[in-house]
């Protein structure tokens, strides 16, 4: 007896050994496993469209998505500090990755940047109360990335300062801020050298023209930080105005601005925020001849555009959008729309910018409104926006707009090559 | 036993055996068992807000393929993203090489060239204009086929195949020279000295690229003095230790009288042949210890047998680019007293990469480790380099025994290499002493023989590191 019972005692001990092994190795390795590709996606995207996660994306034998988690796990697995937050290096592969598309309206942003990006659609400014974006100007070879305010927040330091739309900041207190352009110079002129096209007095006079401006020289993303986000002090600017440049000085404090608000000129519709096309409904009551003020609008939510363009145009076509270069532009329509015949007077400045400029020009083609005031800034880029799960989120430009009579609401300031691209 | 006993034994089995299964692949990579991850593993606590980079990776590619306005390369991409990713990590040696890069890397670390073979030369630019052809062999190989059909340093490139490739890129110049083996390239070479300018018809092999060159140091201020040779290990690449052997033996041969090993500008390379050379000169001993990130540091020691008695001193010359496995070279030498360092304060790289190859022919490298020298193995004892924020160094590195100044030894064109000349002073010195200390040498000499006899052991493990960063390579070969 006593030998059955130790035998079934061993038994019951190996199984409990081993189940209690198997079950805990097996949920390690599910853990191990999910965490890699294919879980369920993180992003919620203020628009989805494609969560297959790249999957159809290939690189060599597997797919991008497989090939860039090979090169994490590397680093998980044996880099020589362990790597606790992984958020960090998402981050900085987002912003190479962004970066490297080098387009006016796509961009990585990071958690503080974002909710100061979304901000300045609802009236909320940081920093110096402007927008400011970065454009890309130059030529494919040469691109030159400017920053560049974009509108100005009334009544907000920078517009007590005398910052104006289509301002080039080019430097922030003592330190230049970076431009492709002047790597592309350095790198232009070594070149050069190695061809025998120049001496190396020459490449030395080259280095020393610039020098100073690649040593001093400020990331755009730290630039954009020190003029969006910090809130306290002051920055010296130094600005490119249509070719003069001077130094303006600059306080920084939060900003707010009502978004849309009926003024003794009449209605200043100052952004596209959430709240824009109710407080529009509410200030056209009763009228049938209104002024739209949108000096300064740096454009907003184009689902905010369209709710607030249904208050004053009809339904169907109101403008157009190319969804890729030399692409016949597409329809944009009004699902809604009113047939009351309101007289608009439309005012604008170069502060006038993103999808304000499609509100203008519907208002023109559509709602026969007189435009008043100079050319607006040329920024109509239909932009995609997507939000991530840790607060950052990140800008893709998906097509350009064009009104209704065929003309690009984008100015591109990118030369041409040589051999002349379709426009 | 009571029943609750038994039941509460069973509860402890099953869940040590659990935690065990748990964490056996933390285990099993000498660290704790992470039971951290549990709370996530069964779904109680999900990532949070946490981005995973592969899931925003993928999910940011996926968008900008669906909705961008324009061209967009995936691959490039690709490569930019885990760039940025591992630029994050602020550490200057891990980085992504992109195809062609890699392929450029991987020919100069074998030693010998991939795909595609060469007539065995060494090409440089040289920055001046006019006239003159600027592309010029720097160095022919030793039995290669340039050095036999004749071709010699200093020779300018003035046609290959007979096309005219004056003001022509250098790389560009070289692929035109690499072939496949067995087919013929043809030079027009312009020398200087004779002022002739003729062609020679080179046939394509695979060539062993050169690292070490011995020579007998020349000058006017050693006229009438005792040999003394130099040895230039130009990269630490797998064959170092060969070619050093046979180009010191050739040497020696000549009856040198001291040794100059010239590290100047040696970036580094192959870890392991680095510690095999000191086996040359110190017998068994530990060269270095690396520290990874699990598991218990690796001590590397020199192989015992290979160690070669001598009666002449060795100077080790450094410069601020000596780096990573020249450094692990001098700095032992110099901890067990086998040489006396001159030149600059060395760059002070102490960490080691892992190189891996991805897909596409890209190479990721990235550090694993980092080595201390015999001296020390704390933190503090590293030699890992010390910046301010200009850049300049402010530690770190091996400080040579003989420090020398570059502002103040200025080449010129009666001394053309300064630095060498102090390190043929420095032996010239010890000749002196040592011709004193003759015959205690030679009693030294034949006790640490019969210690070689018997300390037999092999404990030289080789492995896949390799510290290499430091950006300043060799000229590019054909």
């Amino acid at each position: 007896m006593a030998g059955t019972n130790r035998s079934f005692w061993v038994v019951a001990v190996l199984v409990l050994v081993v189940a209690g092994l198997a079950a805990g190795y097996g949920l390690r390795a599910r853990y191990e496993s999910n965490r890699g590709v294919g879980m369920p996606s993180s992003l919620f995207a203020v628009r989805t469209g494609s969560d297959q996660a790249g999957a159809d994306i290939f690189i060599g034998d597997g797919t991008a998505a497989e090939y860039f988690d090979r090169v994490l796990r590397l680093l998980q697995e044996e880099f020589v500090d362990p790597i606790d937050d992984e958020a960090p290096l998402a981050r900085g592969a987002l912003r190479s990755l962004f970066q490297w598309l080098r387009d006016p309206g796509t961009r990585y942003y990071n958690p503080d940047e974002w909710s100061a990006y979304l901000n300045v659609y609802e009236g909320k400014f940081s920093g110096i109360g402007a927008d400011v974006t970065v454009l890309r100007g130059g030529t494919e070879e040469r691109i030159y990335l400017p920053l560049t305010v974009v509108s100005v927040a009334d009544g907000g330091p920078a517009a007590e300062a005398g910052l104006k739309a289509g301002d080039i900041i080019e430097g922030i207190d003592g330190r230049w801020v970076a431009s492709w352009y002047l790597l592309d110079e350095w790198d232009d002129a070594n070149l050069r050298l190695g061809r025998g096209e120049i001496t190396a007095e020459e490449l030395e006079q080259i280095r020393s023209g610039i020098q100073d401006r690649v040593e001093r020289m400020s990331p755009l993303s730290d630039a954009l930080e020190a003029l969006v986000r910090e809130s306290a002090g002051e920055v010296l600017l130094r600005i490119n105005r249509d070719g003069e440049q001077s130094e303006i000085a600059v306080e920084r404090r939060p900003h707010s601005v009502e978004p849309v608000e009926e003024t003794a000129e009449g209605i200043r519709i100052r952004s596209f925020g959430s709240g824009a096309a109710q407080r529009l409904r509410a200030a056209l009551e009763g009228k049938d001849e209104v002024t739209l003020d949108l000096r300064g609008n740096p454009g907003g939510s184009l689902e905010t555009v369209e709710r607030c363009l249904s208050l004053l145009i009809p339904a169907g076509e109101y403008a157009r959008v190319q969804r890729e270069p030399g692409e016949k532009p597409a329809p944009l329509r009004l699902e809604e729309g009113t047939d009351r015949r309101l007289r608009i007077k439309v005012m604008v400045d170069r502060g006038t910018a993103r999808e304000a400029e499609l509100f203008v020009a519907a208002l023109r083609d559509r709602g026969g409104a007189e435009i008043v005031g100079g050319r607006t800034f040329g920024l109509g880029l239909k932009v995609e926006r997507f939000a991530l799960s840790d607060g950052g989120g990140y800008t893709i430009t998906s097509g350009r707009f064009y009104d209704l009579e065929g003309r690009s609401l984008f100015e591109d300031r990118a030369e041409p090559d040589a051999e002349g691209e379709p426009q | 036993m009571r029943r609750a006993t038994r039941i509460a034994i069973g509860i402890g089995i099953l869940s040590s055996a659990f935690v065990l299964g748990f964490g056996w692949p933390d285990l099993a990579h000498g660290g704790l068992p992470r039971l951290g991850l549990i709370p996530a593993a069964v779904g109680l606590a999900g990532d949070g807000d946490d981005l995973h980079p592969t899931r925003a990776f993928a999910d940011a590619l996926a968008n900008i393929d669906a909705f961008f306005y324009g061209t967009s390369d995936r691959q490039e991409m690709t490569h930019e993203a885990i760039q940025g990713m591992l630029r994050t990590l602020g550490d200057a040696y891990t980085e992504l090489w992109k195809p062609e890069d890699a392929r450029r890397f991987l020919e100069r670390n074998r030693g010998q060239f991939v795909g595609s073979a060469g007539i065995g030369a060494e090409l440089r630019s040289d920055p001046i204009r006019g006239p003159v052809v600027r592309v010029r062999i720097v160095r022919v190989f030793k039995d290669s086929p340039a050095d036999e059909s004749g071709v010699r340093a200093n020779d300018r490139i003035v046609k290959v195949n007979g096309d005219d490739v004056v003001g022509r890129e250098l790389l560009e110049i070289v692929d035109q020279i690499r072939g496949e083996a067995g087919t013929r390239v043809e030079l027009t070479l312009y020398r200087e000295a004779t002022g002739e300018t003729f062609t020679k018809i080179i046939t394509r092999r695979m060539v062993q690229i050169q690292d070490v060159y011995g020579e007998i140091v020349m000058g006017a201020y050693l006229e009438g003095l005792p040999p003394i040779g130099r040895l230039h290990v130009r990269s630490f690449s797998e064959t170092v230790p060969a070619q050093f052997d046979e180009e010191l033996a050739a040497l020696e041969a000549q009856g040198i009288r001291g040794l100059v090993i010239d590290m100047r500008g040696n970036p580094g390379g192959i870890m392991s042949s680095a510690v095999d050379l000191c086996a040359r000169f110190v017998d068994g001993k530990l060269i270095t210890t690396v520290k990874g990130r699990r598991g218990s540091p690796e001590r590397y020691r020199a192989r015992s047998g290979v160690a070669r008695p001598h009666s002449y001193p060795i100077v080790i010359l450094v410069d601020r680019y000596s780096a990573s496995a020249a450094e692990i070279f001098a700095g032992a030498m110099q901890d067990y007293e086998a040489a006396t360092i001159v030149g600059e304060r060395t760059y002070g790289k102490a960490a080691v990469q892992k190189v891996e190859k991805l897909p596409d022919g890209a190479l990721v490298k990235f550090t694993i480790a980092r080595y201390y020298l015999p001296r020390g193995t704390g933190p503090l004892d590293s030699i890992e380099r010390v910046e301010d924020a200009q850049g300049k160094q402010i530690g770190g590195g091996i400080q040579p025994d003989i420090v020398l100044d570059p502002e103040e030894l200025m080449p010129s064109s009666e001394d053309p290499d300064p630095f060498l000349r102090r390190a043929v002073e420095v032996i010239l010195e010890k000749i002196g002493e040592s011709l004193r200390q003759e015959e205690r040498a030679a009693a030294a000499n034949s006790e640490r023989d019969a210690l070689v006899a018997r300390l037999f052991l092999d404990s030289f493990p080789t492995g896949p590191y390799i510290c290499n960063a430091v950006s300043r390579s060799a000229g590019p070969a054909a």
